[in-house]
This record gives structure tokens, C-alpha cells and sequence, in this order.
């Protein structure tokens, strides 16, 4: 177990600080406390012996963090480390912490079984989660199950009851979120210890926790468990800290780590592998500051060394060829933007002159403060960009200490484990040594994420932090498929997984023999096959997917990252690069769908009760035409140059429809005005999701070119089931015939008049729903990129009379598990 | 001239101790006017620390003339005893000095040299600080360049000790109008400007033991 080596001045404090960590961490955690000298008349001070004695009496292979004070406390933690044996030494480190909360915070998670990088990182951020933004309004988080309790336990959530808490989360992946609802407090990571404490739970306290819907029920039962154990408060027996002479429970049980010996994660990208595991250190390293007497020559070695990174860049992007897109590139032109950015380099510069320390160190610190504050964001896309600048603050530094230069490069062929994955990562992966990636942290819409989706090796990200703890060259068993990795396969393990290999790449290369022919049935039924779309980043990935066309470019990325609306230029741009991308392929671009569940803060909108079925979608475009103009000017214009459609999200009524082809034909009166090029006959269409759209379709379909059914809102509103409400999640199903009816009517309504209609929802993906969407006559199916090719596959062993049959029959069925059980056995599952 | 034991050139054991007793008594002398300088810039505890860990620093001296080993078990009684920064930082300048002198009972005039730069590189790093910035290095490093250069010219080992301990004393004194860049003087900014550096004033106050000590056995 890591242990904790307290130094301060006052030896009573550190042995009250020992006193506090003991009963907090839950575990026993071994601690040591090296306060004060041995000098009855002023035992103020530290003893550098002293504190080399603590280290090496709480010494194990799992390494020692050594927390100090201030000043001589500091310097005395560094000497005795230094006097510490080479071999003793390696995993022993000085953690810059607050001494209190960094000291607690790091023995909750020791007790937790978290890794030491882990334990050093909350230990360093403890002082952070201090101070809570003031007064901020709460934010659900999109896609999180939340759920309410009531804390009933006399102490309520503070020290052993909290920490018994965060370890219980920790052994979860996913991001878990508990807000004070009683007290109004924002909410806090549920696995911060810090977090948990500020937020004040007494007795009595109602408490929100939001989690990933993968796995919100177990977090719940696992809450529940503790609020009936009463959080091991008056002689319960759960998870109290084992007695004396009990050996702690084993390294290997990591909480993390599920019964089988597996850890679960997200799919980014489909595949097995079997082979050692090598972790690739991602994070930025500790630097000393050094003293620097001549801070002019160390900025000038900066500005060098910032001109190296880009140059550096230009090189291995001219080295990849075509191994990455015209358009991947663009993530790399972002990060040589980074390099040029005056304010960055004015402080770091000045911070070499004014304090006379080396420029790795005010690098460092820099890179990670702006990684931190980007970290900290709500929003995920946002969020992600921490991964881009922590991939070019490593690249820069690489050039301050003249480190290696290609971190991912192996001996033998492995499976690379990240904590968490960067774009020039990806970049630098071959995938002849390479077996698959793994990562601790990380989602989809990361730039990484988007640009690993497009390897042909397995990936899967944010398998939680006991990835750490896995030991270097471990055979482990890659997943991409499941989105899991088995950290100790047995041989039947590995055989079952050597058969599903060899069914998964035979799949696999029937998939992609199929992936750029037309989407065709057996009988020769042919349908279009689009992509869906949220940022100009996919373009790389959607340009190699055998789309047809883009069947959704969701256009909120345009509006949710700026502190002003963009301008009609701006999104012009946007638009026009997308378009030149597609290199003739259609791009329907749905205008904006912001409601009051994605705040945007200069939309200065009221708060909503019920933001579903609220002020959002083509409701919020018409009643605010000056920013519903914009946006219509600049994708007319972007339609100058490549096949574009513009379809209205949320639709409910005729009346709204004619409304917004209104201003469409003024705002391409005003072009004309302005001289400015756009297609005269851009087709128009509307998207099914509103129960009242669907049933008046045949009203609807003579105003409009095409129809777009969205199956998440039209599922939502025709069951009334809200899909982050895990409680009703049985009736949140797109294949209830109730909703299969609504999409029937919808297609017939749409064909009766004329246009084509396609349908841009998660179903429109789905295999076992494509012969009944098929049969049902739908015309394009627009999808994540990453099921085309498989989704293709699907369509090849089917025959349009069968489809048809199934779709007449399972309208007539009565639940949605009896129309899967119908379409499986169409699909010979 | 020389004898071919302990010549003119050299620095022997026996002169060591006699260093580090003359240190203590030094020390223990200037306790007060040590804590009278840190007391407006630092915590008034200089001269107290300072007294304690050289007290510690005789008594375990060990027996012997082996240079090395003394310098060593300088570092490590200081590191445990004088309790605030100068410690770890005195601490780290004997202990990073000792280790090419181990088993040593004679040293030349290019050991010591070596002797100095290596000390002073080991104050740089512990402290992450340099000449100019109100620290102890400012007295040591110009001592290292005298000792250096006065040794190049016959290679009279008092006369550069005694060199260096003038040069450290002026460097002591340079601290005066310097605004303090490191530890808890720093924090008062430019309020630090007007105070003579107390840990250069000990680093001069050591040197000057040293030039003393060496001089007295040459006699």
C-alpha cells in the first residue's frame, strides 16, 4: 500500500493530521508524522533524518508520497528523499500539496486502492475544489441518470461516512456528480473527498447523484446500500476498516475490477487483440524549477523551442502522407496555432524574466493550469480540448529537456495503455507493432477519439484509473467490440476469444468489402446510406465511411462554444469546408436545436421548468429571426458551392413550417441584394419528432422536400418517457410498436406526396431494426459513420418481400420485445 | 617551503576539525547578532539554528582524520538539527562537498576548489536559487572564484582561504541593497532592501573559521 510521510514544522501537527487520516481513510493506511526538532526549547522546525526515517518505516513497492508544509519543511522532504538509496528512491515522491486536505485527500484515495498517480493528482487538486464557483446556476449534465436520496446518517456526509462514500464511487468508471440539493450546493465529483465535504451533507439532506446510464443503476443500489448500512455509523458492518492483525484486502481486487478480472470502458473502435500491455506515459511530468541567471537567453531558448514543436509537427504530417485526412489535419493546425499564441508566450516569458526560473518549468506550469481550467468546463467538447493542449505542451517540452521523441514507440507488438489518448498519439501509432489502445479517461468527441475510431486496430477508452495499476508486459485481452479488457485471460478465455476473432474479422472483411457499394438488398433494393455529423473534425472520418451523403450536420457545436453568436462569415466558413469536403455529397444541415437544457450564455434565455418540451428547436429560431437569419444566410451561401438541404428540427405544426420558409425566401431576397451566390432550388425538409408532426404528415409533407424522423424526441414524446430517467427506461424504446406506427404513417404520408424521407435517430443504425425499416419503406438511413459498413452487411442478406412481411407484422404486434424477437428471427439471430 | 606532509598547498585533516571546532565557537559567538539579522527579513531564528546544529556537529564529530567523513557527518548533523531552511541547504553543501573527499586525510588546493564548486552547485539546486537573489550563495560563490584564482597564482593555501573569506564578506555585504528573491524574505519584497542576508553572513562567518583555523596550524 502507498504510504504518507507528513513533515511540518509543529510535531503536534502532524501527529493531529496522522490522527485525522488514520480514521478518514476507511482502510489502514500506513502514515508517518516528521514534525518538529528534537529541541525541548523551540521544537518548531523539521529534521531532514527524522523525516528519512518516516519514509523508510511506511515504505513499500507501492511508493510513498512525502506531503511538507512550508519553506525548511519543503526543503528537508526533498533532502531526505535525495538521501534515500537509488533503488530506494524510484517511487518515492514529493507531492506539492496542501499540507491538510492534500494529506486527507490522498488517504482516502490510498484507502480507495486508487493508483499513485491518482492519489498524487487529488492530493495536488484538493486546494482547487476549495472554492466552488459562486452562485453558478446548476447544470444537469446531458446524458447522465440522476437520482434523489435522502442522507438519514447522524453524521451526515463528513469524514468517515464521506470517505466510505468515495471509496464505494471509486470503483466505478464512469463521472459521478452529487449535488447538496437541501443546501443548494453545485454539484461535486462523488469520488473527490474534497468535493464531498464542501458540499455540507448533514442529516436529513436531500442529495442528487448523476451518473453514466451504463451503469446509474448499480451506482444507485450501491448508494442505497450505504444509506441502509447508515454509512457504518452505530455498529454497522459494512466496510469498516479491517482490525489489527487482518493483512489488508489484496492489491489484485482493485475496486474497478469486476469479478472476471475484466475492465469495462467505451468502444471507440471495434476489434481484439491479445498481447502485453505497455503504458505510455501521458501526462506531464514533474519539473523543478531551477534558478536561471540569464532569464533573457532561457526566453530566446523558449522561443526556440516553440519553433522546433511546429516545425516537428509540419514534418510528421508531411511523414503521415495519407495515413491522416485533409481535414484530420486540421487538429494539428490547431495545435501550431496554440504555439503562436501571444498571451500564452507573453506569460510565460514574462515569468522567466520576473522570476528567474528555467522555461521547462513555467512551460509546465502554464500548459497544465490552462489544461486544468479547459478540464474543469461542463461542457464535453469542451473539455476534450485539455487533451490538445497537454499534447502540445508535451511536444514543446520534449524540445526544453530534450526527452524522447516518439513516447509510443514499443519492441515487440502490444497493446498501449494512455491514461488518457492525444491526437499526435494517434498520429504516431503504427499499426503493424500496435495491437490496440486502451485509456483511463477519455470520450468519443475528444479529438483523439474521432481520429482512434478510424484505426483498424481495437480501442477503447475510459476503462477508470485501475488501468494504472495493471503491471507493464501483463498479457491482457482487448476488447474493442465489448469496449472491455481482461486483464488475466485463461486459456479458455483466449480460446473463446481466438473464435470470436476469427467470426468478428471474417465479419469484418465481408463489412468492408461492402463498405463503398451502393446499400443494396439481396433482391437489389437499393436505399441511401448517410452519415450523421457534429463538428468539422469528423469530415476525415465520414470521407472514408461509404456515406452517400450526410443525412444530420448538427449545428450546435457552432453556437455552444463561443462567447457571442458567431457571425454569418464565420459559419460560413464552417459550412463551406464541409461542403468542399463532401466533394459532391449532399450535406442536409439542420438548423439550430438549443434548448434550455444546453445553455448557451449569451442566448440569455428564461430559466425552463421542462426544457423537452420547452423554447428549443425551430420554436426558439423563429421567435429570435435576427439569429435564425444568420444562420439560414450562411448555409444558403455555403449551398453555392456542393449539393446542400437545410432542415427545421422540432417541428410541430404547419403554421411553423410556413413561417420558417418565410424568412428563408427573405433571407435569400437579401442575398440577391447583396449579390452573393446561393442554389436557387436547395431542397428543404422537416424533422419527424413531435408526435403532432407525424400524425399531420400527409398536412406537412406538400410544403417540403424530404422528412427526417429523429427517433430519440419522436420515442421521448409519443411513450412520454424521458430517456435520462432511468426509472422509465423501459418505456423509452424506438421499436414500441407505438412508435413504429407513428414512423409508418410518417413514411406512407411523405411517399403519398411525393418526397423521400429519411430518418437520422440511433435506430436508423440499428441492424435488427433495419428489415423493418426497410419493409416500412424508408429511404435514408443516416448513422453514426462507424456502422455503416456493418450496417451495409445487414441489408446484403436481406430480401425487400421478407422485410416487407415483417413490417406488416410487427405493427400489429404489442410490445417492443416481441417486434426484436420478430426482426431476430428474420435476421437469423 | 613545504614539508611533503601537510605543505603550504594543502589542507589536513587535523586542520579540518580544527575548522568545524572554530566554526562552533564562531557561531555560538555571533548566535545574537545572527537572530538580530533575520529578525526584521526572517524568522529571528538564524542564530539559534545555526548554534544548535554546530553544537550537534562537534559532538558527533567523528574520530579520525579522514576529510571526507568529518565533512559528511557535518552534513547530516546539521540536516537533522538546525530545524529551518539553512538545514537542508547547508546540509546539502557539506554532504554534495564531502563525497569526492571521502577517505581522504590530505587535500590539495584543485580538491578544494572542487570542494567549493561542488558545494555550491548542491545550494543551487536545493534552494533553486543563484547569486543574486539574497541568499548565502552570494557570499560562497565569490569566495569559490577567489580561493580559484588567488590558489592559480603560487598555490599558498592560507593566503587564498584568506582571499576567499575577504571575498566573502564583500559578497555579504552586497546582500545589503539586494531585494531578496528566495525564502520567507522574499515575501517582504522590496522592504527587503537595507538588511545585511543572515545566511550569508553565516556562510562568511564559516569562511572566515576556515581562513582562522588554517592559518593558526600553518603558524
Amino acid at each position: 500500500m502507498i504510504g504518507i510521510v507528513i513533515v511540518s514544522h509543529s510535531g503536534k501537527l502532524a501527529e493531529g493530521l496522522k490522527e485525522i487520516a488514520d480514521v478518514m481513510s476507511g482502510q489502514p493506511v500506513p502514515v508517518a508524522a516528521a514534525g518538529g526538532v528534537d529541541d525541548p526549547e523551540s521544537p518548531l522546525g523539521t529534521d531532514g533524518i527524522r523525516v528519512l526515517e518516516a519514509i523508510r518505516d511506511v515504505m513499500s513497492d507501492d511508493g510513498v508520497l512525502v506531503f511538507a508544509d512550508i519553506g525548511s519543511a519543503r526543503l528537508n522532504a526533498e533532502m531526505a528523499i535525495d538521501l534515500l538509496e537509488p533503488d530506494e528512491r524510484e517511487n518515492v515522491h514529493f507531492c506539492d500539496a496542501p499540507l491538510v486536505e492534500g494529506v486527507l485527500a490522498a488517504a482516502v484515495q490510498i484507502g480507495a486502492g486508487s493508483p499513485l498517480q491518482t492519489v498524487m493528482r487529488e492530493a495536488r487538486e484538493a486546494a482547487l475544489q476549495k472554492a466552488p464557483p459562486p452562485g453558478e446556476p446548476q447544470e444537469t449534465r446531458t446524458g447522465g441518470v440522476v437520482r434523489e436520496f435522502t442522507i438519514r446518517n447522524p453524521m451526515g456526509l463528513h469524514a468517515r461516512p464521506a470517505a466510505l462514500l468515495v471509496t464505494t464511487m471509486n470503483g466505478f468508471s464512469g463521472d459521478i456528480r452529487l449535488a447538496n440539493l437541501s443546501k443548494g450546493r453545485n454539484p461535486v465529483n462523488a469520488k473527490s473527498i474534497n468535493g464531498i465535504m464542501l458540499s455540507e451533507v448533514t442529516a436529513n439532506d436531500r442529495i442528487s447523484v448523476t451518473a453514466d446510464p451504463a451503469e446509474a443503476e448499480a451506482v444507485f443500489a450501491a448508494i442505497e446500500e450505504l444509506i441502509r448500512a447508515n454509512f457504518g455509523e452505530e455498529g454497522s458492518v459494512a466496510s469498516r476498516p479491517a482490525p489489527a492483525g487482518v493483512p489488508p484486502r489484496p492489491e489484485t481486487t482493485s475496486p474497478a475490477v469486476s469479478a472476471s478480472g475484466a475492465l469495462a470502458g467505451i468502444s471507440i473502435a471495434p476489434g481484439f487483440a491479445l498481447g502485453p500491455l505497455h503504458h505510455v506515459r501521458s501526462t506531464l511530468p514533474e519539473i523543478e524549477p531551477v534558478a536561471v541567471t540569464d532569464p533573457v537567453a532561457e526566453a530566446e531558448r523558449f522561443t526556440r523551442a516553440l519553433s522546433g514543436a511546429e516545425t516537428e509537427i509540419r514534418t510528421s504530417l508531411a511523414d503521415a502522407g495519407q495515413r491522416i485526412s485533409a481535414y484530420d489535419r486540421k487538429i494539428f493546425d490547431a495545435h501550431i496555432s496554440y504555439l503562436h499564441d501571444p498571451e500564452i508566450i507573453e506569460t510565460v516569458k514574462q515569468r522567466i524574466i520576473g522570476e528567474h526560473v528555467c522555461a521547462e518549468a513555467v512551460w509546465r506550469d502554464v500548459v497544465a493550469g490552462l489544461a486544468r481550467t479547459y478540464a474543469a468546463l461542463e461542457d464535453p467538447l469542451l473539455q476534450a480540448r485539455a487533451g490538445d493542449v497537454i499534447d502540445v505542451g508535451q511536444r514543446v517540452l520534449r524540445f526544453l529537456t530534450g526527452g524522447e521523441t516518439s513516447p509510443a514507440a514499443v519492441s515487440e507488438p502490444s497493446v498501449l495503455a494512455f491514461e488518457d489518448l492525444r491526437p499526435s498519439d494517434v498520429l504516431a501509432i503504427d499499426e503493424k507493432t500496435i495491437l490496440g489502445i486502451c485509456t483511463m479517461s477519455g470520450g468519443k468527441t475528444s479529438h483523439a477519439g474521432i481520429l482512434a475510431s478510424a484505426l483498424s486496430i481495437p480501442v477503447v477508452f475510459a476503462v477508470g484509473d485501475a488501468l494504472a495499476g495493471v503491471a507493464e508486459g501483463r498479457q491482457v485481452l482487448l476488447d474493442g467490440t465489448a469496449g472491455t479488457i481482461v486483464l488475466a485471460p485463461d486459456a479458455e478465455t483466449i480460446a473463446a476469444m481466438e473464435k470470436d476473432r476469427k467470426t468478428w474479422e471474417d465479419r469484418r472483411a465481408r463489412a468492408e468489402a461492402v463498405r463503398t457499394l451502393p446499400a443494396r438488398t439481396s433482391d437489389g433494393h437499393e436505399i441511401r446510406v448517410a452519415a450523421n455529423m457534429a463538428s468539422v473534425e469528423e469530415l476525415g472520418v465520414i470521407a472514408g465511411s461509404g456515406a452517400q451523403e450526410v443525412g444530420l450536420l448538427r449545428t450546435e457545436f457552432l453556437f455552444m462554444h463561443h462567447d457571442s453568436a458567431p457571425g454569418e462569415d464565420e459559419q460560413y466558413e464552417v459550412y463551406r469546408t464541409i461542403v468542399a469536403g463532401l466533394s459532391g455529397r449532399p450535406l442536409t444541415v439542420r438548423t439550430a436545436d438549443i434548448g434550455g437544457d444546453k445553455p448557451v450564455p449569451y442566448m440569455d434565455r428564461p430559466p425552463e421548468a421542462n426544457p423537452n418540451l420547452g423554447w428549443r428547436g425551430l420554436r426558439y429560431s423563429l421567435g429570435v429571426p435576427e439569429f435564425f437569419d444568420v444562420q439560414l444566410a450562411a448555409i444558403l451561401r455555403a449551398s453555392a458551392h456542393g449539393p446542400v438541404r437545410i432542415m427545421f428540427p422540432l417541428v410541430s405544426t404547419l403554421h411553423e413550417v410556413k413561417a420558417a420558409k418565410e424568412r428563408l425566401r427573405a433571407v435569400m431576397k437579401k442575398l440577391r441584394a447583396r449579390n452573393l451566390a446561393f442554389d436557387e432550388n436547395v431542397e428543404v425538409g422537416l424533422m419527424i419528432e413531435v408526435p403532432a408532426a407525424a400524425e399531420m404528415a400527409d398536412i406537412l409533407a406538400p410544403e417540403v422536400d424530404f422528412f427526417s424522423i429523429g427517433t430519440n424526441d419522436l420515442t421521448q414524446y409519443v411513450m412520454a418517457a424521458d430517456r435520462a430517467n432511468a426509472k422509465v427506461q423501459d418505456l423509452f424504446d424506438p421499436f414500441n410498436p407505438a412508435v413504429l406506427r407513428m414512423i409508418a404513417r410518417s413514411i406512407e404520408a411523405a411517399h403519398e406526396a411525393g418526397i423521400w424521407i429519411g430518418m437520422c435517430g440511433a435506430m436508423a443504425g440499428s441492424p435488427v431494426a433495419a428489415p423493418i425499416l426497410i419493409g416500412l419503406g424508408l429511404d435514408e438511413f443516416s448513422m453514426t459513420p462507424s456502422d455503416i459498413a456493418e450496417f451495409k452487411l445487414t441489408l446484403s442478406g436481406l430480401s425487400l418481400p421478407a422485410c416487407r412481411d415483417l413490417a406488416v407484422d410487427v405493427l400489429k404486434l404489442s410490445s417492443a420485445d416481441a417486434v426484436r424477437d420478430r426482426a431476430n428471427v428474420l435476421l437469423g439471430r | 617551503m613545504a614539508d611533503a606532509r601537510a605543505g603550504a598547498g594543502t589542507v589536513t585533516g587535523p586542520m579540518v576539525r580544527a575548522w568545524i571546532e572554530k566554526s562552533a565557537e564562531v557561531l555560538a559567538e555571533n548566535r545574537k547578532y545572527l537572530t538580530e539579522l533575520d529578525s526584521p527579513i526572517g524568522d529571528s531564528d538564524h542564530g539559534n539554528n545555526m548554534d544548535r546544529g554546530y553544537k550537534a556537529v562537534v559532538e558527533k564529530l567523528p574520530e579520525g582524520d579522514d576529510i571526507g567523513a568529518m565533512l559528511k557527518s557535518v552534513a547530516m548533523s546539521l540536516i537533522s538539527k538546525v530545524g529551518g531552511a539553512a538545514g537542508p541547504l547547508y546540509g546539502t553543501m557539506f554532504l554534495d562537498g564531502s563525497k569526492p573527499l571521502i577517505g581522504k586525510t590530505v587535500v590539495s588546493g584543485e580538491e578544494l576548489a572542487q570542494f567549493f564548486a561542488d558545494a555550491i552547485n548542491g545550494v543551487k539546486k536545493r534552494g533553486r536559487s543563484d547569486v543574486g537573489m539574497k541568499t548565502m550563495l552570494d557570499a560562497l560563490a565569490p569566495a569559490s572564484d577567489a580561493f580559484r584564482a588567488e590558489f592559480a597564482k603560487d598555490g599558498d593555501m592560507p593566503a587564498s582561504l584568506k582571499a576567499a573569506a575577504a571575498a566573502a564578506k564583500q559578497g555579504m555585504e552586497a546582500t545589503i541593497p539586494m531585494q531578496a528573491q528566495r525564502g520567507r524574505a522574499s515575501y517582504l519584497g522590496e522592504r527587503s532592501i537595507g538588511h545585511q542576508d543572515p545566511g550569508a553572513t553565516s556562510s562568511y562567518l564559516i569562511l572566515q573559521a576556515f581562513s582562522d583555523a588554517v592559518e593558526e596550524a600553518a603558524k
